[in-house]
């Protein structure tokens, strides 16, 4: 296992997303905080009341919390799982790995923890950057250990539900193993999640019993929703924000186990 | 003893039968030469062996190794190549075999030159792999095969996309690696005279089936030139060649036949002569048996469907 899975940490170290996707990362956070500093300068006088950007969540610590983990880095998630692991299909290097005598269990594991491992320093980047970053829109005065113990909690469960994500987008392109095919199949589920997250808030709102809303709690889209949102989280969403990623790692994983095991290799 | 033996394999594709109840028997230390027309289930078998495809039913062993674990341990043992080389594209040479040994858990830079340098890609081991060419392609993947030093290789059609002085160079290492350094390999090829320039063992399939096993001694004997003869007497025949022309390598078969191996330039002299014996000769045919003619028959035709 620690052979496979260091032979499968060389070939991802020698993927051009390994730099492509943080200089994307880090050119969505700079264009969008840009966008907002100069909105700022523009409306901060006459025509518009002074802070009032500020006022309705446009701070820093938006910056911080909602551009680290938004919808751009799980497309890159979909993006670089289906990269490496339906692209390790189709150019024969998972066939190679078998051939030489890897045990399918513990192939299907390296690639999913050398895949996971980039995801999670890429959401550490991300995060580091909106931080860095975020003083240009006026983040950094209330800065304690409060604020600080916030910003890594908030940090800790964004990378969680980024592993989650992980674990399907990788289930899903061991299944497909085409390139496109499981590119497609990614992102169709990720706007799928999206769309159900939003249905079922509309007519969870009108529902008496609130099943719905609680059902809500099961897609990763709720859960992103929550590790992104401002302010403090009660211990049932915490709950939720841990535990149903686990969950989601826990059913693709062995789902996948089984489906890599049992079917034929082309 | 038996690198390789598999009994009644067998693999199916919902109802299409690829390869049926194929019992091989590959010895340790040989070159095995698996001959079949596409579609005879040549790569089916290797891919089986190999755990890129699982039999319905039917087993293998491997070194003796007939578990799944033991099919792990054995296959570190066997270096392969099927179809085309498989290997990361946007990867170097080097570094495509630096990522397999460092699985293996035996990287070392200088084997892995010095495997670069055999496989005659000492030039080109920084140039990517999805910028090959399918001979280097191919040579690649046979220096792939010998990282680790395995016992085995199982190489199907390794000269594919050489030129004729790779596919020579190719011969001339698997008859290295198997004389110096006792390794045994399985190949299959289509060029039959290439395959007969480095196999000692053969396995004929037809589709799916294994028609025959025998060693190149056998099938030197099979594919020798003869005078095949339709008497209408076999018994009185065979006391005139064995008595009058004092001929003792002849077979006879059903049908009133013979199969005469020597005076095959001497078809007017035997004839005249078994018919002086009393024998009525129906027919007599030269047959200039090469050995593509015979794996040809053997195979089911020229039908390469």
């Amino acid at each position: 296992m620690i052979n496979q899975l260091r032979s499968e940490f060389y070939r991802t170290s020698k993927f051009k997303s390994i730099f492509i996707m943080p200089s994307i990362v880090t050119a969505f956070i700079l264009i969008s905080v840009l966008t907002i500093w100069s909105v700022l300068q523009h409306f901060g006088g006459a025509t518009m009341p002074p802070g009032f950007l500020a006022s309705n969540g446009y701070t820093g610590k938006f910056i911080i919390y909602q551009f680290s983990s938004n919808g751009n880095l799980t497309l890159l998630i979909a993006i670089f799982a289906c990269i490496s692991i339906a692209g390790s299909f189709s150019n024969g290097s998972i066939k190679t790995s078998i051939m030489r005598g890897a045990n399918r269990v513990e192939l299907y594991l390296s690639k999913l923890i050398s895949v996971s491992t980039f995801i999670a320093a890429l959401s550490i980047f991300s995060f580091l950057i909106s931080v860095a970053v975020s003083p240009i829109v006026g983040y950094g005065q209330e800065f304690n250990w409060s604020e600080f113990g916030g910003l890594m909690a908030t940090l800790a469960m964004q990378i969680i539900v980024a592993l989650g994500y992980t674990s399907l987008f990788v289930f899903i392109a061991s299944l497909i193993r085409s390139t496109g095919g499981s590119l497609a199949a990614s992102i169709g589920i990720f706007i799928l999640g999206s769309i159900l997250s939003a249905a079922f808030l509309i007519l969870g709102s009108f529902s008496e019993s609130g099943w719905l809303i609680n059902a809500l709690q099961g897609l990763l889209s709720t859960q992103l929703s929550t590790a992104m949102r401002i302010g403090a989280l009660d211990t049932w969403e915490i709950l939720c924000v841990v535990l149903v990623p686990l969950g989601y790692i826990a059913i693709t994983t062995g789902l996948g186990i089984l489906a890599f095991v049992k079917r034929d290799v082309k | 003893m038996l690198a390789i033996k598999t009994e009644n394999l067998t693999k199916k594709y919902g109802a299409h039968v690829v390869v049926d109840n194929v019992s091989l028997n590959i010895e340790a230390g040989s070159i095995y030469g698996l001959v079949g027309n596409n579609g005879a289930g040549k790569t089916t078998i290797f891919k089986i062996l190999l755990g890129l495809a699982i039999q319905t039913s039917g087993t293998f062993s491997l070194f003796g190794e007939d578990t799944v674990r033991g099919y792990e341990k054995a296959r570190r043992e066997i270096g392969s190549i099927i179809e085309i080389p498989s290997m990361q594209a946007n990867l170097t040479a080097f570094q495509n075999l630096k990522a397999i040994a460092i699985s293996l858990g035996c990287y070392n830079k200088e084997d892995i030159s010095s495997i670069i340098e055999l496989v005659g890609l000492s030039s080109k081991s920084d140039i990517k792999f999805k910028n090959y060419s399918l001979g280097m392609k191919q040579r690649l993947g046979i220096g792939a095969t010998l990282i680790g030093d395995p016992k085995m290789l199982i190489l199907d059609e390794p000269t594919n996309g050489l030129d004729p002085g790779g596919i020579m160079e190719i011969r001339e290492l698997i008859l290295r690696l198997n004389h110096e350094h006792n390794k045994t390999i399985l190949i299959s090829s289509h060029i039959i005279s290439e395959l007969n320039k480095v196999v000692n063992s053969y396995g004929i399939l037809r589709s799916g089936k294994l028609v025959k096993e025998l060693t190149s001694i056998d099938l030197q004997a099979c594919s020798r030139p003869m005078l095949r003869l339709v008497v209408n007497d076999v018994l009185t025949a065979s006391d005139v060649l064995r008595n009058k022309l004092k001929v003792t390598d002849f077979e006879t078969y059903p049908n009133n036949t013979i199969k005469l191996y020597e005076m095959t330039d001497r078809a007017q002299t035997v004839s005249k002569e078994l018919a002086v014996g009393g024998v009525l000769v129906l027919s007599i045919e030269h047959q200039d048996n090469d050995l593509e003619n015979y794996f040809v028959s053997l195979m089911g035709g020229t039908n390469n469907d």
